[in-house]
């Protein structure tokens, strides 16, 4: 018996308009006051008419020729309909039977997943319960704020083509990616501006099993243990000879777990039909060759240009691209610096791990790159080891202090000069007589022993190539 | 086409409805009439026809992205029948 994880994805993204999708309300909800960027048409007030946002129509279409869809000509919205308080007019603007686009992929590690539909929708209110955990269950009442009402979404849904826990996380990485890079949305999942859900079941032999839909992974790291926890819990149904039943189940982060949100979400019947308050959408073939002229660079384009023209690896590039932000900052440093694999190595090893300690985002690190220009061009000239070039980097970005005043003030000189290393040499070998005796019998490694002694007692500032030449010589005198 | 008692109160379900008994048996009654007039329109034969959602075939108008005038929270709160802290307080929802 063979069994097989069979995968489908749909993710919702946040356009990044600045009103909502058929109203001119605001839509940077985060942080407001309740209820106060509402209007009568995002609530449903009897006598108010949408109107489509054309900015959100553009960001849309730009989403979906990224992702290599046929854009549907004739297009229209439908009512959803449901009873839910966080949802006013009961009911979703939302598309159905002819969605935006169809028929796309998008390529995660050579393998193309099919896209099988990208919609507009509006999004939901938020709902808050005021019990401890901050979930629906056991909660006497629940609190509304509508701000987030009418925020324009799309919906991507791929073919279930996902056969992995890692590649269904690969996917919604390289999709975060690709949206950011377009400018589409901000693709950010703790604040929800990304949303993924994911289908699942297990294929045996080749027969498709049940699915299960599973909710609230709120990050990479969750779709994947949701995912490898639902696979496990499908096989086991399956192995100890039970069905798996076909339902919505919650991703427990704090437990690890899935549980089942049947009875909440009970027989679905959302009764869709056209939504009479808004004419078909035609989208004329000017629109879709006027977007697709000014498409910006896309990620996997981005990383070519970096392999071809700078030479770097699979590994950096992936790094580099992993978010938009990274990459448009390891451009400006190149546009400044030149040296992109030393720039690339120094961004990858040095600074996120210094935006990591000091709690900065690289967004705001732009003052930053003189500084790395500076101690590149002191590691080039020799006047800095590169030990010491990395502890000067820090300190001028957590100082805002130019490097070379900090290698000044502290004179932090590497010192090259083979006669003044001699005395400093020479102490280490008499302050150590049983490295070197041991150095002497043939044991190679109080070698480095006695150049990290060097090192030492010159406090890091010595020219490590030339403390080798110096030590190697003082000992071939002693033997 | 005969409507059954099970239809009637799953459509009382989704439309968040409670009706008594001779107002199910009244229901039963007129969806059926529904039910028995388009029966009637589908003896037509669409087949060469296009299905029709909207009667005027143009495109939907589009808006500019630009930021307008809403309700203040007082208004919005007004209209509910229950507020708490600036949100609008809903009962219990399972």
């Amino acid at each position: 018996m063979e069994l097989k994880p069979v995968i489908g994805l749909e993710i919702h993204c946040q356009l990044l308009t600045k009103t909502k999708l058929f109203c001119s309300c605001p839509t940077d909800y985060v942080g407001r006051e309740p209820n106060t960027i509402v209007c009568p048409v995002c609530l449903g007030l009897p006598g108010s008419l949408p109107v489509l946002n054309k900015e959100a129509l553009k960001l849309a279409l730009r989403a979906a020729l990224a992702l290599n869809c046929t854009i549907l000509k004739k297009t229209r919205f439908h009512r959803k309909n449901y009873f839910y308080p966080d949802l006013p007019k009961a009911y979703q603007i939302s598309q159905y039977d002819i969605p935006l686009a169809v028929n796309g992929y998008l390529v995660i590690d050579g393998k193309r997943i099919r896209i099988r539909r990208v919609h507009m929708e509006e999004d939901a209110g938020k709902l808050v319960h005021p019990t401890k955990t901050g979930r629906l269950e056991g909660a006497e009442y629940s609190l509304v704020d509508f701000n987030r009402c009418g925020v324009p979404l799309i919906e991507i849904v791929t073919e279930p083509d996902i056969s992995s826990p890692e590649e269904a996380r690969n996917f919604v990485m390289e999709l975060r990616s690709l949206v950011q890079h377009l400018g589409v949305s901000d693709g950010n999942m703790e604040e929800g501006s990304l949303r993924c859900d994911a289908n699942i079941s297990i294929s045996v032999d080749g027969k498709f099993g049940t699915k299960t839909e599973i909710k609230n992974m709120n990050s990479f790291k969750a779709i994947e243990r949701a995912l490898a926890y639902e696979i496990n819990r499908h096989m086991e149904v399956i192995l100890s000879g039970g069905e798996v039943i076909q339902e919505t189940r919650h991703w427990d982060d704090s437990k690890g777990i899935t549980t089942s949100l049947r009875g909440k979400e009970e027989a679905h019947d959302y009764r869709y039909f056209p939504e009479p308050d808004l004419l078909p959408l035609f989208i004329s073939d000017e629109m879709v060759s006027e977007i697709s002229k000014t498409m910006p660079e896309l990620p996997w384009d981005r990383r070519n240009r970096w392999k071809m023209d700078f030479g770097l690896g699979d590994y950096e590039v992936f790094v580099l691209s992993s978010s938009k932000v990274l990459g448009d900052f390891f451009d400006a440093c190149v546009r400044e610096i030149g040296k992109p694999k030393e720039v690339s190595n120094w961004i990858q090893v040095e600074l996120l791990r210094i935006v990591d300690d000091l709690r900065l985002k690289i967004e705001d690190c732009y003052f930053a790159i003189p500084y790395l220009k500076e101690v590149l061009e002191l590691l080039e000239k020799g006047v800095i080891n590169n030990q010491v070039a990395k502890a000067v980097f820090e300190e001028s970005i957590r100082e805002r202090r130019a490097p070379i005043d900090i290698v000044k003030s502290k004179g932090l000189e590497q010192v090259s000069d083979e006669e003044a290393l001699k005395d400093a040499v020479k102490r280490v070998l008499e302050e150590n007589e049983d490295a070197v005796k041991s150095y002497l019998s043939g044991k190679d490694k109080a070698f480095n022993f006695l150049l990290g002694q060097v090192m030492k007692v010159t406090k890091g500032k010595a020219n490590p190539a030339v403390v080798r030449k110096v030590l190697e010589e003082e000992l071939k005198a002693l033997s | 086409m005969k409507v059954s008692r099970g239809d009637v109160e799953h459509i009382m379900k989704l439309a968040y409805l409670d009706l008594k008994g001779e107002e199910k048996e009244k229901m039963i009654h007129h969806f059926s009439r529904i039910l028995e007039y388009f029966a009637k329109l589908q003896e037509l034969d669409t087949a060469n026809v296009e299905p029709l959602s909207h009667v005027i075939e143009e495109s939907t108008p589009l808006r500019d992205d630009e930021v307008g005038e809403g309700l203040s929270q007082e208004d919005v709160l007004g209209m509910a029948p229950d507020k708490e802290g600036g949100y609008i307080k809903v009962p219990r929802i399972v």
